[in-house]
């Protein structure tokens, strides 16, 4: 459904983005996780053709969307696709909701604007999404303000409003973040069940290595605006091959886990401009070695197994390193 | 009730209500943040304070360390009853207890480099300073060479490392902490809990721990309690105890472990925290809870001793 290529992304003169690669099919969550300044969120808004918000440009490589090339669509096809076809759902609600109109005519106006349906029809599919979104007495919240809704609540009226334009491919960027720990468990569930029973594609965009753990099928790992690793869920957590993968899976910890042994990550994310030579993430790896500091490692297929994917690192873990 | 040669800090009966005032359309209404809470917090140990936003536990930390005055109820800080102390000797009894923030920065002006900001404990004690910046910063493992950096030039962990060491500088033995990582990326979160771990063990401290997380509860805390609502809920007596209250078995349901062969069923919760100036008539969980009965919904549950556990609910699990 998604299939992403050596996407380069320019603002100015600093290239936050530098050949990110992905891949999502229909009823496939796809987990892209990395910290802040990893470059997940700038991949979510080249995707949607929105990177000149914010002054940005795709310099290269090549973003398809069921077989449409994204990178050269002209605006006018480009809106017909967002909040159709393509669904965006960020953290903040209140980026998708107009404080002034209740949530019930921002859900019809979407089947209004791109199903043509009479504001009845609208609304009547509005009720049902709402509905199939485990929202209690639909009815009311239809009529209600944003603000009149808890954060959870709003969260549901925008993947409502995402459901409404029928997309093949949602991209969620941090959906649960600003939520509490059991309005994020359920909101997850919620996203899941969907791809499942619609058959959609998911980009779920996290920090959390938990949420990956529960939710997604494919995983990418970003780090610097480059791809780290690239693998099943289970092999991401089993066999990960880059040392960040392993680092990011360690900052977590785990039912039963012993005091005293939780590991974080030493140092920060640099910020775009200042990224190390060689493999960007030396300066933190813990078996960096002086070809590191020297040699970009190439994205290519991980050897220790079978549909073990792809990894960036001069000395995989998987091949006995570290 | 432990003795009190083992607890630090004892929270007795502690409430706190908060009034909107009347607005254009509206009446004047109270909400209780914090109600008839007792708690210990047993000296040199970890005591974690868990639920989810509006469950009253900000409010409690900042209550504990009296930098709110609750309505009723007491706070004895090894034995002291914090509201019979006049302000120079609450000051005083302030070495020994501090807070630690979410934002440390949100309390210490922009213009202040590193060393001022370390400095200024001492400043209000009316303590010499001699040396005891350096070792702060190296304590909490900042590099000396950040000492004239401003908060700006600083990344978020550098920040909150700053606030430990200015929460450390008059030695205290009591340090509440609220949410410390919360707003941190999850490596530079596991580095400041590592940090956090290495002060407790080496200086005997005893903390109040309070988040939202609660793996990251049972990871860091000796002793777990829940709250909803502004009540304690359930105390698990150790990080590994059963849960039985229906809450925090959701709440641990709905804790995602970093592991793909450990995918949870989410039960389906219903409904939402109930409004905290319209509270229920009995349990604030029942709206919720699929164990929820009439009696539930009319006659509210009190916290009952099990041992070491603490419980309040009608049908307990497991």
């Amino acid at each position: 459904m998604l299939d992403v290529r050596d996407l380069g992304v320019a603002i100015g003169r600093v290239q936050p983005l530098d050949g990110v690669a992905l891949q999502v099919d229909r009823g496939q969550v796809l987990g892209v996780v990395g910290e802040s300044g990893s470059g997940k969120s700038l991949t979510a808004l080249a995707v949607m053709g929105l990177l000149p918000l914010i002054g940005g440009r795709v310099s290269r490589g090549s973003i398809r969307f069921d077989g449409t090339e994204l990178t050269t669509l002209a605006e006018p096809a480009y809106r017909a696709l967002r909040g159709g076809r393509l669904a965006l759902i960020t953290q903040n609600p209140m980026t998708s909701l107009d404080p002034l109109r209740t949530v019930g005519w921002q859900v019809d106006q979407v089947g209004r604007l791109h199903d043509g349906l009479s504001p009845a029809q609208a609304r009547a599919r509005s009720l049902d999404l709402l509905q199939q979104l485990r929202i209690p007495d639909a009815a009311t919240v239809h009529q209600q303000y944003p603000h009149q809704l808890s954060g959870g609540m709003k969260q549901r009226i925008v993947i409502a409003m995402a459901l409404a334009g029928k997309p093949d491919l949602i991209i969620a960027d941090e959906p649960t973040t600003a939520l509490d720990v059991t309005i994020q468990a359920q909101i997850i569930q919620i996203l899941v069940d969907l791809v499942r029973q619609r058959g959609l594609a998911l980009m779920l965009i996290t920090h959390d290595m938990g949420v990956v753990a529960q939710a997604c099928d494919q995983v990418v790992v970003l780090y610097g605006g480059r791809v780290a690793e690239s693998k099943t869920v289970a092999a991401t957590f089993a066999r990960p091959a880059h040392p960040y993968t392993r680092a990011l899976i360690g900052c977590i910890a785990t039912a039963g886990q012993a005091r005293g042994t939780l590991k974080g990550i030493p140092g920060v994310v640099p910020g775009v401009a200042d990224h190390a030579p060689g493999c960007r993430f030396h300066p933190r790896c813990d078996i960096a070695r002086p070809l590191c500091s020297t040699a970009v490692p190439v994205l290519q297929d991980d050897m220790s197994g079978p549909g073990n994917g792809r990894v960036a690192c001069h000395f995989p873990l998987s091949q006995g390193h570290g | 009730m432990a003795d009190s040669t083992d607890t630090l800090v004892q929270v007795r009966g502690l409430t706190r209500r908060f009034g909107s005032r009347r607005g254009l359309f509206g009446r004047a209404r109270t909400m209780t943040a914090v109600a008839d809470v007792d708690l210990d917090v047993p000296r040199g140990r970890v005591t974690g304070v868990v639920g989810e936003s509006g469950c009253g536990k900000s409010t409690l930390a900042r209550l504990v360390l009296r930098l709110l005055q609750a309505d009723s109820g007491q706070v004895l800080f090894d034995g002291t009853d914090l509201a019979t102390l006049s302000a120079a000797e609450l000051r005083r009894l302030r070495r020994r207890m501090q807070f630690v923030f979410q934002d440390p920065y949100s309390s210490i002006d922009p213009r202040y480099t590193v060393r001022d900001a370390l400095r200024e404990p001492f400043v209000v004690q009316g303590l010499d300073t001699a040396g005891g910046v350096d070792e702060l910063m190296a304590m909490v493992g900042l590099n000396p060479s950040l000492a004239a950096a401003h908060p700006h030039q600083l990344s978020g962990g550098q920040k909150q490392r700053v606030g430990i060491a200015r929460a450390l500088a008059l030695r205290p033995s009591f340090l509440v902490l609220d949410e410390p990582t919360a707003s941190l990326d999850v490596s530079i979160q596991a580095q400041i809990i590592g940090l956090l771990e290495g002060l407790q063990r080496d200086l005997g401290l005893t903390y109040l721990f309070i988040s939202h997380d609660l793996g990251l509860v049972r990871y860091l805390c000796d002793r777990i309690v829940v709250m909803y609502l502004g009540r304690i809920v359930e105390v698990l007596p150790a990080p590994g105890s059963a849960a039985r209250h229906p809450y925090t078995v959701a709440l641990m349901d709905s804790t995602f472990e970093p592991d793909p062969a450990r995918r949870r069923v989410v039960t389906r919760l219903t409904g939402e925290i109930p409004d905290a100036f319209n509270p229920p008539p009995g349990c604030a969980y029942a709206a919720r809870c699929p164990h929820a009965s009439d009696r539930c919904r009319t006659e509210r549950p009190t916290l009952a001793r099990h041992g070491e556990h603490e419980l309040a609910c009608h049908h307990p699990q497991g």
